[in-house]
């Protein structure tokens, strides 16, 4: 009888996991992607990390404008018609969301505000998790310093989008407000209802003679140890650290999982480096 | 199904359903952190009728360990940096930049609207105690567009950044431009300075007819400092600006006090506050420029205070509530709010998080949130319940209308 019941619960089990139908989106930063698969992640990476699904067909790219805030049609509702065409067109049962920067916004907005729009509930109910790549989560002083001097402009001109709503949002200050008010998922506010796990980059290395500079381009890395001087010695040449795990948990330091414990840097978090494909498609 | 276990069932589903009555509520009185409308405007929105139409609830799990904080505290800016905007004349004279640490870094943007001339960090001339500095010595860690493009800085087109040699110390530097068109942003940090600037709002959100607290401090360390000139400005989502005066305190910090009478025309964004101090300090001549931001709204809804629980055909546990709300100008209005319950040891822990949303028309409606068996089978706190953090969205404009830390004490 034992036996038997053990049986039932296994098949149950097991069916259970034969009938979800698994796939990944790939969910770019700040920027109007019109071919993020090329422009913003490159194929290497998306090629690996959907290699972990049982169909690797199973996976969309997203191309939104987020140059816009989180929650413009442009930027959430652009994402909420995406997801819901790959989730229908695909019969996708469980979602898991790679974000990359200002995409973990764009997406905690959603989580945090299902009421806003009649497609968002489906697309939560589906999603089984949100892995967050280096997510901008209390923004960067970086963003702060852009905007810094132009206020005192002429109104218009920065009206005008000069600066994009994007970084005015990436604001340090500004995320503090919208992360008290508007999102969920930071310290001392209810959590999303989907898990949303970050990887944070530590560091920029640019030095000549280290392979490690080189991965994602050299020249994109150098920038972005320019950048430096504005953040914390813990950073990623954009974010902080404490930025990057503001929101949900933190599923690992770059150092403690990537090959050689390497840091990944604000570009390298969305590039083959490192083995951070493999780590991710072992972990859909 | 035997028809025994079939009773069986029937009983339990009769034993386990939520009460089918309607049982009266009160808001719990307000406290002092809540957010309530003085007045409600009539004003129509104008991207309410773009707003989703189909009425929508969600609840989700929470949890019981989780330490919630329904009014988060205002997040206090600490600057160490300051800005102005010079023109070309001004910068082919020299422009004088007081520094009070070693290893200033020196940002040079092109003004919006006036040019997108490239700037060179080795075209600029630094000079310090009579000394020049050209053709980037004196300086370290130039970045010109090419290195800012392809790094991840959104800096203005055009920008130039560097670093002046912390072997030069601190002081009063001289900058030369001869380069510059049209206005440029001069932007100093000074990462290694003692001296700041903190401000710091007593909210995140403000609603029109409140009063924006402003708090200012120009700090040499632990120690405040008395600024020799201290003002602010707001600037509106929409680009309009207010200028205020702080006064001062006996302990040398400087506070504001601005009537949110800002704008009825809220727009999608928020609203900024700008401290700008100057003082002489033991390290020379301190510049200091702070900017926080806060939400601002207009309120078009309220809750009356009355609420009930629902009847509702589900088994336990099961909380199902509604909540009056008068609305003066149609549009779409989320309600949220956590459900607490109590745990075996009798502490308040939080279960569940509920929203709900739906287009309501001027006049009183009930606006609902359910915490059903999905969100609370297993929960280890049940009866009495809490509802805290209740709160009332404008989804137009996502402008808060209503907050309370403790919204309702559910007895049973």
């Amino acid at each position: 009888m034992l036996r038997v019941i053990l049986g039932l619960v296994l098949g149950l089990a097991v069916s259970a996991n034969v009938q979800a139908n698994r796939g990944i989106a790939f969910i770019h930063g700040t920027g109007h992607q019109t071919n993020a698969l090329d422009d913003y992640w490159q194929r290497p990476f998306v090629d690996t990390v959907r290699g972990g699904l049982a169909n690797s067909a199973n996976y969309v790219v997203i191309n939104c404008n987020f140059e816009k805030y989180m929650w413009d049609t442009a930027a959430s509702g652009c994402l909420a018609t995406q997801l819901s065409s790959f989730i229908a067109s695909r019969g996708i049962t469980e979602l898991t969301m790679i974000t990359h920067s200002n995409g973990g916004n764009v997406v905690r907005w959603l989580l945090s505000n299902p009421t806003y729009d009649s497609r968002y509930p489906n697309i939560i109910n589906k999603t089984r998790k949100v892995i967050a790549l280096a997510p901008s989560s209390a923004g960067t002083p970086l963003a702060n310093a852009t905007i810094n001097g132009n206020v005192f402009e002429t109104s218009l001109g920065w009206l005008m989008g000069y600066k994009s709503d994007a970084v005015r949002m990436q604001q340090t200050h500004w995320m503090s407000t919208y992360n008290a008010q508007n999102l969920y998922g930071t310290a001392g506010r209810p959590a999303l209802p989907k898990p949303f796990s970050a990887v944070v980059g530590t560091d920029v290395i640019t030095a000549l003679w280290s392979g490690n500079a080189y991965c994602g381009g050299y020249h994109l890395n150098l920038g972005l140890e320019v950048t430096h001087a504005w953040l914390d010695s813990c950073a990623d040449g954009f974010l902080n650290c404490s930025s990057q795990a503001a929101a949900g948990s933190t599923w690992f330091r770059d150092y403690q999982r990537t090959s050689s414990g390497y840091a990944l840097n604000h570009n390298q978090s969305r590039r083959d480096c490192f083995g951070l494909p493999t780590l991710l498609r072992n972990n859909l | 199904m035997k028809l025994s276990t079939k009773i069986l069932a029937a009983a339990l589903a009769l034993t386990l359903s939520a009460p089918l009555v309607a049982a009266d509520l009160a808001l719990a009185p307000a406290g002092p952190n809540d957010t309530l409308p003085a007045r409600l405007s009539a004003v129509a929105h104008k991207n309410a009728a773009s707003l989703e139409a189909q009425p929508l609830a969600f609840a989700w799990r929470l949890e019981p360990e989780a330490a919630l904080t329904a009014v988060v505290v205002p997040q206090e800016t600490k600057s160490r940096e300051y800005w102005d905007t010079r023109s070309s004349d001004e910068l082919a004279a020299g422009v004088t930049l007081p520094t009070t640490a070693a290893g200033a870094i020196v940002r040079l943007s092109p003004a919006a609207g006036t040019s997108t001339k490239a700037l060179e960090a080795r075209r600029v001339v630094l000079v310090k105690d009579g000394q020049r500095y050209e053709d980037g010595t004196g300086m370290q860690t130039i970045a010109d567009v090419a290195e800012l493009e392809k790094g991840a800085a959104p800096f203005p087109e055009g920008s130039t950044v560097f670093r002046i040699d912390p072997k030069l110390g601190a002081g009063s530097f001289k900058i030369e431009v001869p380069q510059a068109s049209g206005e440029t942003v001069v932007h100093v940090f000074e990462p290694q300075s003692s001296l700041q600037l903190d401000l710091k709002a007593d909210r995140n959100a403000y609603q029109a007819g409140s009063k924006i607290v402003v708090a200012a401090s120009l700090r040499d360390g632990e120690k405040a400092i008395p600024a020799g000139e201290i003002s602010g400005m707001i600037t509106t989502a929409d680009g309009q600006m207010r200028e205020f005066a702080f006064v001062a305190d006996k302990a040398g910090n400087y506070r504001a006090e601005v009537p949110a009478d800002l704008t009825t025309d809220v727009s999608r964004g928020l609203f900024e506050i700008h401290a700008f101090a100057s003082a002489k300090s033991d390290q020379g001549r301190v510049l200091r420029d702070a900017r926080t931001a806060f939400a601002y709204s207009v309120p078009s809804a309220r809750l009356t205070g009355a609420a009930r629980t629902l009847p509702v055909r589900m088994r336990n546990p099961v909380v199902y509530l509604e909540f009056d709300v008068e609305v003066a100008s149609a549009s779409r209005y989320q309600i949220g709010g956590v459900l607490y319950g109590t745990d075996a040891a009798g502490r308040s822990v939080p279960l569940a998080m509920a929203q709900s949303a739906q287009q309501l028309a001027p006049g009183v409606h009930g606006m609902t949130l359910m915490y059903g068996p999905d969100v609370l089978d297993g929960a280890k706190a049940g009866a009495p319940y809490q509802i805290r953090d209740l709160q009332l969205v404008n989804q137009a404009d996502m402008g808060l209308q209503e907050q309370r830390e403790l919204g309702l004490v559910l007895a049973q």
